[in-house]
């Protein structure tokens, strides 16, 4: 009988659930709320819960009467083909974050399809998910059918978006050595539009082409969706990528709202850009958590990772880490000469851990 | 006086992190450390709520420089922050800091980040 970890407060909410689930140690969160004059769990956090039921098998998880306590005791990972409707009060990349962590492990590969917002300005965008999370993926060795379509777009409120997921599954993870964040050589982005004008997706990529005039291999590609692809509400979003040479990613994205001129949309987006490259490291600050956790979960190998400043996330991240796997990284600034005349950033931290081998079982050697 | 502080600071950062987390993720993030003894309380895990909650408290210990600033700023709008904060590793959006882009200076501080930029170093 493992021992029960407790947690309290309902922020890190998902993350505590997706490391028991992975760790298998039985989780206890209180005081979810318990001061709030709306006490207990949110309709999107049992909703979560909902999700994680489906996409594992045993799992048991005790509500109190008020809500604001949990015990989750964590089942096996199953995935398979899973549908679940996302609500409207958190976007499709609040379910969808977890899942990325717990797809690779699971009995049989995911196929998860969601409905609801797929961009909002509180969630990572399905497209940032897209273009950024799951090509961080690859680099651990988890590359063939790991994928998400977006065939239909939902913005706030109304929502009505639709996004499946593939994810296949591996035996163990490769460690990853990457701390040469090289120089980036090309932008990408997608702005999209749904129920608005056609021309709102070109306005945003006039204006933040405009700010990112460092390279020429600049390329933003301007949907707009029509008919039925397009939701149950008007909305705009951009979501920009920049790549250097050595596969290192930079995002940010931006979604616009009512009366919002899409040229400010755009704009805003190139320079949260800019201050997201300023900040530099390997990993950009959005996928700082996903991958320190897969390189917690790697071979008892030794993995190295630069990273910008940390954020307040996975700073809380490395302590759950701690936590559950007993996992501890070492911090280490480096002071490369180099680097500091070049103008990079020079607050970049170099995480090294070991992989505590976390293997799935259900997948045979090959 | 940067590099002084930024040599002191960041070898504590481990300790920061894995020690006795008296401190909330938030107050590392934004180097808001005070080498005096806090009230928060250290025990595992606790530092969602209760962090929030004591922030403002400890923003009235340390009257110094701008830290003061934010934490008030923070109890001001709350409850929006806290949402926005809550469980997305999209960090919250800050519209004011992102003007500093329109200046030269600052385009040309990254400059060299990109293969554009000069490589004689």
């Amino acid at each position: 009988m493992s021992k029960i970890l407790k947690f309290e407060g309902h922020n890190y909410f998902r993350q505590r659930l997706v490391l028991a689930t992975l760790s298998g140690k039985i989780l206890k969160i209180e005081k979810i709320r318990s001061n709030d004059a709306n006490p207990g769990l949110r309709d999107f956090e049992a909703s979560f819960l909902r999700l994680l039921e489906k996409v594992t098998n045993g799992a048991t998880i005790e509500i109190s009467y008020t809500g604001t306590s949990i015990v989750y005791k964590p089942g096996v990972i199953v995935g398979g083909k899973v549908y679940h409707d996302c609500g409207t009060s958190r976007a499709v990349g609040y379910f969808l974050e977890p899942l990325i962590a717990l797809g690779p492990f699971s009995k049989s590969p995911m196929n998860v399809t969601l409905n609801g917002i797929t961009n909002d300005n509180v969630d990572i965008s399905v497209d940032t998910i897209r273009t950024v999370l799951l090509p961080q993926l690859k680099k651990f060795g988890i590359e063939d059918g790991l994928e998400l379509d977006i065939p239909v777009r939902g913005a706030a409120p109304n929502g009505g978006g639709k996004v499946i997921f593939r994810c296949p599954i591996v035996r163990s993870l490769k460690p990853i050595q990457f701390t040469d964040e090289g120089r980036i050589k090309r932008i990408r982005g997608v702005a999209y539009c749904t129920r608005v004008a056609p021309q709102f997706s070109n306005r945003m990529v006039d204006s933040a082409r405009g700010m990112l005039d460092y390279v020429n291999d600049i390329n933003i590609a301007a949907v707009h969706y029509q008919g039925d692809k397009s939701g149950l509400s008007p909305g705009f979003a951009i979501s920009l990528l920049a790549k250097t040479t050595t596969s290192a990613f930079y995002s940010a994205e931006l979604a616009g709202g009512p009366g919002q001129a899409p040229e400010d949309v755009g704009l805003q987006a190139a320079r949260m850009l800019l201050s997201e490259i300023r900040k530099g490291g390997c990993v950009d600050s959005i996928s700082q958590t996903l991958v320190l956790l897969m390189m917690v979960l790697g071979p008892n190998d030794v993995s190295k990772v630069r990273v910008g400043e940390l954020t307040p996330f996975t700073i809380q991240y490395l302590r759950d880490l701690q936590d559950f796997f007993g996992s501890t990284f070492k911090i280490t600034q480096e002071t490369d000469n180099d680097k500091v005349v070049l103008g990079a950033a020079p607050d970049t931290l170099l995480m090294t851990c070991v992989g505590i081998g976390y293997v799935n079982t259900n997948k045979k050697a090959t | 006086a940067e590099s002084v502080y930024h040599s002191k600071r960041r070898p504590n950062l481990m300790r920061l992190i894995y020690g006795d987390r008296k401190y909330t993720p938030e107050q590392i993030a934004q180097g808001d450390i005070e080498e005096g003894p806090l009230k928060l309380s250290g025990d595992k895990g606790s530092d969602s709520d209760e962090g929030f909650g004591t922030g403002p408290g400890t923003g009235a210990e340390d009257d110094s420089e701008d830290d003061g600033d934010f934490l008030t700023l923070k109890k001001e709008d709350s409850d929006a922050t806290i949402a926005q904060m809550i469980d997305s590793c999209k960090s919250t959006l800050e519209f004011t800091d992102l003007e500093e882009w329109d200046a030269t200076e600052a385009k040309d501080s990254i400059r060299d980040r990109f293969i554009t930029g000069s490589l004689d170093v």
